[in-house]
């Protein structure tokens, strides 16, 4: 049985960006610029999030030559259910905005 | 670190940030391979050279929390007696750490505090080594264990008699041991498991083998002792250090310098095993193909 406890604000801020488009695959750095996380912060949520099955993650198909395929992420259902649970909580969560710095991240 | 990072081979455009990256990932436990190479792959998309590595940095401190936690939680484990020894001479060096304090009050000053957490943090990284090392049944793993702890024992041994109050007629023969005894474990572990990570596992069992065997026999030496002998120069060096009284100053000396073995002996032990194993491997492997 998972254990279902208070998310970080840091946390709430990764679901509400994901909340925002929640069909939408989303790479890693442009989330992290997005909710104004520095990777060391960011991968450690994202991997927790995928170990409780609320993150599912994917290979980017079609990486142009000389990139490797990134890996793109968004909310399972029970993600998207989860971060619906606290909703209330992600929109108070404070949002940082970082300065993005992304080359060819369509 | 420097070199470590311009020893990985780069690939065509990599920078040092990519390169740090890569080394930080580099065999992350089964797992977790997807998470390492989803950033370093993330890493080609961010630009600008402090951004980099920011980016790279944090990464790797990502990547060193995933290899911590599989070590911790890992349940495919071998060597319980082993562990358990371990276990009970990090227990046991703690003990005797924070004893120290309680029979020699003067040792309580505000440096004592900064060194008791770096002796903490210090515990901490042999449990983890230890917990890491420990993982797996497999015969590789059984003989880097073997050949790690027979080196440990020698490289302990060595050592103590080079700190210890015995005859000093023969110096050079224990420190030769201590420093040959890893890089034997790491050769005979490498040539035997034919591979070099064999090796440096067995290396790196010997010097936390010997580090806390060094640790518990040479500060229950000096707690016993009382940090004895006094010879001329710890008397001069006393004198000039301004401490309360001769038995503190001694045994705050030589905690001092159990501290910084522990450091030293795991060290020194994965640098000279880790030159040996990948010869030795790699004589193995030429072999079998003749």
């Amino acid at each position: 049985m998972k254990r279902s406890r208070r998310p970080s604000s840091q946390t709430l801020r990764v679901l509400g960006a994901l909340m925002a488009d929640p069909l939408e695959w989303r790479y890693g750095y442009e989330l992290g610029v997005e909710v104004g996380l520095k990777s060391g912060s960011l991968y450690p949520i994202l991997v927790r999030l995928a170990d409780r099955e609320l993150l599912e993650a994917t290979w980017e198909t079609g990486a142009p030559a000389g990139r490797p395929p990134r890996h793109l992420y968004r909310l399972t259902s029970s993600g998207r259910e989860y971060a619906s649970e606290h909703a209330s909580e992600t929109a108070s969560a404070p949002l940082r905005r970082g300065l993005p710095q992304l080359r060819g991240a369509g | 670190m420097r070199s470590a990072i311009r020893s990985i081979p780069a690939e065509a455009g990599q920078d040092r940030a990519a390169r740090a990256l890569a080394l930080a990932v580099r065999g992350l436990p089964g797992e977790r391979a997807d998470w390492g190479a989803a950033m370093s792959a993330e890493l080609a998309g961010v630009r600008g050279a402090r951004a980099r590595w920011s980016f790279s940095l944090g990464c790797a401190r990502t990547a060193a929390g995933m290899r911590v936690r599989a070590a911790v939680l890992a349940r495919d484990r071998g060597a319980t007696g082993l562990r358990a020894s371990v276990m009970a001479a990090i227990a046991a060096s703690v003990a005797l750490a924070l004893y120290g304090p309680l029979r020699y009050p003067g040792l309580r000053t505000g440096a004592s505090g900064l060194a008791f957490a770096a002796f903490l943090a210090i515990m901490l990284a042999y449990g983890v080594a230890a917990l890491s090392l420990s993982r797996g049944n497999a015969p590789a793993a059984t003989i880097a264990r073997r050949c790690g702890v027979a080196g440990g024992l020698a490289v302990g041994g060595g050592w103590l008699l080079i700190f210890l109050p015995v005859s000093k007629a023969f110096f050079f023969v224990p420190l030769a041991v201590a420093l040959v005894a890893p890089i034997v474990a790491a050769a005979l572990a490498g040539h035997i498991g034919r591979d070099a990570g064999v090796g440096r596992a067995a290396a790196l069992w010997s010097g936390l083998v010997g580090g806390l065997l060094v640790f518990v026999a040479y500060v229950t030496v000096t707690y016993t002792g009382d940090g004895r002998p006094y010879d001329a120069q710890t008397v001069r060096d006393f004198h000039a250090s301004g401490a309360r009284d001769l038995v503190t100053y001694a045994v705050s000396d030589d905690l001092g310098g159990a501290l910084t073995m522990l450091v030293i002996i795991p060290v020194v032990a994965l640098a000279l095993g880790s030159l040996t194993s990948a010869p030795a491997s790699a004589t193995r492997h030429a072999q079998r193909r003749r």
